[in-house]
């Protein structure tokens, strides 16, 4: 149906393309400009000289980062508490979701579990309370503060479970015939047939981990201890004069732009740098389903 | 963890020998905490007595000790301290940079050492030597050395807004440190109210410095006690600023003035002109036709392109400050009459392009970008600009000579901001701790005051160490980036770096340094050298703006006399006030509105709730 395409529809697609390319564009803008920003020494930075291309080029500001301790140690938190929340989601997620989506004839009291899952999704203890269980539990200022608070995400749980459910039971029924136990089943079926969902529930629950920010200021005593996002806090944030007088020889310091560019821009590689590779995941979900249909 | 060890042992030792003392003598050994005989003192020839433990530096005390146990020793003095417990003297004392070290408050250094918990907010102006940190620091080793107070920091948060949510944390988990820094507002009349903190007004009166503490507070009225005192009585130590820290001058480009023969304006009226000269010939470096007359920003008054002095300057009051009115009464300067004039001489401003377009949205911090990025050739900003945004526009254009000069003369005369050194929030200590906590406490403070506000005693008013804040590099003083012994000090004194009792050390200490230059150059130490060193001319330039800020600070500041926490008024509607206020002149200064939009801004005001404020303010008034 090529030749089918009709001028309007050749149009159509034009405008399509343009605008979409356009607004891709506004997207990438602000990571263009802190990129100049990081790149360009401090005075035309502080002008507000630069907007897409560096002025006065210079590494400076990456190697200050790169050598400033406490960025580097946060920077070590972020990593280590989105690899292990990562994993412990996924493991949580995987062997919750399967035994949902069997049928409650299979699996009793299964409907009454769910509700009790559905409560605690809309739910929750609230600040104070949560707070004051984490602390009596003994978890502030270790990883696990970090990681176990958040280590059920429900949400994810009823999307993997529907998409099990969506397997074809023929399938399934096949293995069993082989004479598959569940933890086969769950192995050799449902985890290679559901890649695409899982790579994307990768990436939300490794993007929640880096991005998050609070949890590292309320669990966190020290700030040898916060993760790199809290951390940014300290210099992202803006100068303000009316709640606390600083020191005026500290303004040099703490207004420093380029280097704040330089740690968001090193702040923000990691998931850059993950992404194109899940990203292979979603496009070969879609062939797959395409294929099926 | 080597140190409580020693210590248990020296106690040991301590009692031993002091209950030794006791049976031989009947007039020492008991440790009642009277102010005049140091309780420690029992302790303290028994710590020497220990041979292991005594470094050749106090040959004096032992032979006493140990030869006739009737006689008491003299306590070691802070110096021999600091030198037993191994910690490195500030200065060079052999090459003439010498630090003179206060007598030490009585009872101290406690043995066992006090533990006292607290908490900061820790940025990045926070840094530390080698292998230490927030809990193990020169600082902290000094206080256990000199006071016999053990620094441990319970939490530390990155900003204010999650010091905030970690201090309700800590209130609603009932856990909070022993001390806490900056208790303000809502967590101020809160804790106040739940009676989370300590009455320390014994504490102050039997240990705080007459001279170097409460002599400097009575000479500033109830300023420093406004929101610490609570029906007479302290619940914490105030903080306190430097004097004139906001406090505006005119800084204005000398170069662009020589290159357009115009002299330095005296009077708004002329201010105007030059403003209009310069953006008229383009003088800037931006875009063509960018140059602007002043930096302005989306706050009126405020820390940097503030618009205090003209505002004042017309009006004589400002907005949301509370001034007398003719008839005695405080009013708020946003319902002034004049207020109006301020806003129409602004609106002009705005119309011939000498205000930033885009003003009211932009953040103050932001307009330093117009002072650095030389978009503009006259501000109004506080003296510290001299190494910021003037020292950066320098930076981008070598020919930018900026000068500080005092504010330009309106129908009410020079009039500014007066910044209050006092702030809103106060250093208070956890309810329940015990006297001897608060009395620690105070005398931390109280002896830190006398050292680092006394010229005579902290040379150039920085405390500075060898190999850890500052190096010797062939012969010459070379200080080591971003460490700073302040920053490391938890309390209300020095505290976040600038904290301190005499709103006016930084001045006295500025007089010191200056006088340094009549030490003739050979005769100079290298730290007397580094101080005077100033090529590029930016601390001559601070220090001018400085001198001139604090010389005209009462004559020409508007004071705001209402100093107290909100009233009840202002937390029902201050919010919707203030906004309707912030609608009213943008609109008018960006010419959207008519002038008369401020009469009837007046009316509103009064009606939704400013009278009731006015009232509840007055009424405080009256019952001071």
């Amino acid at each position: 149906m090529v030749e089918g395409k009709s001028w309007r529809n050749r149009m159509f697609d034009g405008v399509n393309y343009v605008i979409l390319t356009l607004i891709a564009f506004l997207c990438l803008v602000p990571i263009i400009h802190v990129l100049a920003v990081s790149l360009s020494s401090r005075a035309p930075a502080m002008g507000g000289f630069v907007t897409f291309w560096p002025i006065g080029f210079t590494w400076e500001n990456y190697i200050k980062v790169v050598e400033s301790v406490a960025f580097y140690r946060a920077f070590l938190v972020s990593v280590e508490r989105t690899l292990l929340g990562t994993l412990i989601n996924l493991l949580i997620i995987v062997l919750t979701a399967y035994p949902f989506s069997r049928s409650p004839h299979e699996f009793k009291g299964r409907t009454f579990l769910l509700y009790v899952f559905m409560f605690a999704m809309l739910f929750n203890g609230g600040l104070i309370p949560t707070f004051l269980n984490v602390r009596n539990l003994g978890l502030i200022d270790t990883l696990w503060a970090l990681v176990l608070p958040g280590a059920v995400q429900i949400w994810s749980i009823f999307l993997l479970m529907n998409f099990f459910r969506g397997i074809p039971k023929e399938i399934e029924e096949s293995a069993i015939i082989d004479g598959a136990s569940h933890w086969q089943l769950l192995y050799h079926i449902y985890l290679p047939l559901s890649t695409p969902v899982l790579a994307t529930l990768c990436l939300f629950a490794a993007v929640g981990h880096w991005n998050a920010w609070f949890d590292g200021v309320i669990y966190m005593t020290k700030m040898d201890n916060v993760p790199l996002q809290t951390f940014l806090r300290t210099i992202v944030i803006q100068l303000d004069m009316t709640r606390m007088n600083l020191d005026p020889k500290d303004l040099v310091l703490v207004s420093n732009r380029s280097v704040r560019a330089a740690q968001i821009f090193v702040t923000m590689l990691p998931i850059l740098v993950v992404y194109p590779f899940l990203q292979r995941y979603f496009v070969t979900g879609i062939r797959l389903g395409a294929v099926k249909g | 963890m080597k140190e409580p060890r020693i210590t248990r042992r020296d106690f040991i030792r301590a009692s031993v020998l002091a209950a030794a003392g006791a049976t031989l003598t009947a007039c020492a050994g008991q440790p009642t905490p009277a102010p005049t005989q140091p309780p420690a003192a029992t302790a303290k020839p028994a710590a020497t007595a220990v041979p292991t433990a005594v470094p050749t530096a106090v040959p004096t005390a032992r032979p006493t000790a140990t030869a006739v146990p009737t006689a008491k020793p003299a306590p070691l003095t802070a110096e021999q301290l600091m030198v037993k417990a191994g910690l490195p003297l500030p200065g060079l004392p052999d090459q003439g940079w010498k630090y003179t070290f206060p007598d030490l408050p009585p009872g101290m250094p406690m043995d066992p050492p006090l533990r006292i918990t607290t908490n900061r907010i820790v940025g990045s102006d926070v840094v530390f030597a080698q292998g230490d940190d927030i809990d193990n620091n020169p600082f902290t080793r000094m206080a256990k050395a000199l006071f016999g107070i053990e620094w441990k920091h319970k939490w530390t948060a990155g900003n204010w807004d999650d010091y905030t949510t970690k201090w309700n944390l800590a209130v609603a988990a009932k856990d909070l440190p022993d001390t806490a820094i900056y208790i303000g507002g809502d967590l101020l009349v809160n804790g106040l109210k739940a009676g989370l903190f300590a009455d320390i007004t014994d504490a102050y009166e039997n240990y705080a410095s007459k001279k170097w503490v409460k002599d400097v507070f009575a000479r500033y009225g109830d300023l420093p006690w406004a929101y610490a005192r609570v029906k007479g009585r302290l619940m914490g130590w105030p903080y306190v600023e430097q004097a004139a820290q906001n406090d505006k001058v005119m800084w204005i480009r000398k170069d662009w003035l020589d290159k357009l023969g115009l002299a330095v304006p005296k009077t708004l009226g002329e201010l105007y002109e030059v403003a209009t000269a310069f953006r008229k010939n383009d003088l800037g470096k931006g875009a063509k036709g960018t140059t602007l007359g002043i930096a302005f920003q989306q706050e009126l008054v405020s820390w940097y392109g503030s618009a205090d002095p003209i505002i004042g300057s017309i009006a004589g009051t400002l907005p949301n400050f509370w001034t007398k009115n003719d008839k005695g009464q405080l009013e708020n300067g946003i319902i002034n009459p004049r207020m109006k004039d301020a806003l129409i001489f602004l609106a002009k401003w705005y119309k011939e392009g000498l205000l930033p377009a885009d003003f009211a949205t932009r953040p103050t911090g932001e307009a330093q970008k117009l002072v650095a990025g030389n978009l503009c050739g006259i501000h109004f900003t506080p003296h510290w600009d001299a190494g910021w945004g003037c020292g950066e526009s320098k930076q981008n254009d070598p020919s930018a000579e900026w000068e500080a000069h005092e504010i330009p003369a309106g129908p009410a005369g020079k009039k500014k901001m007066w910044s209050n050194p006092f702030g809103a929030s106060i250093f208070p200590l956890r309810a329940g701790l015990g006297q001897a906590y608060a009395d620690a406490y105070v005398k931390q403070c109280s002896w830190l005051v006398e050292f680092f506000e006394d010229p005579e005693k902290l040379p150039g008013g920085s405390y500075q160490i060898k190999g850890v804040t500052f190096d010797i590099v062939d012969g010459a003083f070379k200080p080591i980036p971003n460490v700073h012994f302040p920053k490391w000090v938890p309390g209300p004194i020095l505290g976040s770096g600038n904290g301190g009792v005499d709103p006016e050390r930084a001045y006295r200490h500025m007089l010191k340094t200056r006088s340094w230059k009549e030490v003739p150059e050979d005769k100079r130490n290298p730290y007397q050298k580094f101080v005077l060193n100033d090529p590029a001319g930016n601390q001559e330039r601070y220090q001018k703006a400085f001198l001139l800020n604090v010389s005209v600070s009462e004559q020409q500041g508007i004071k705001n006399l209402f100093n107290a926490p909100p009233t009840q008024g202002m937390v029902d509607f201050g919010a919707e006030l203030n906004s309707m206020w912030a609608q009213t002149w943008t609109g008018i200064v960006t010419g959207q509105k008519p002038a008369s939009a401020f009469d009837e801004f007046v009316v509103n005001w009064k009606k939704m709730g400013g009278d009731q404020i006015t009232k509840e303010v007055n009424d405080w008034w009256q019952s001071r």
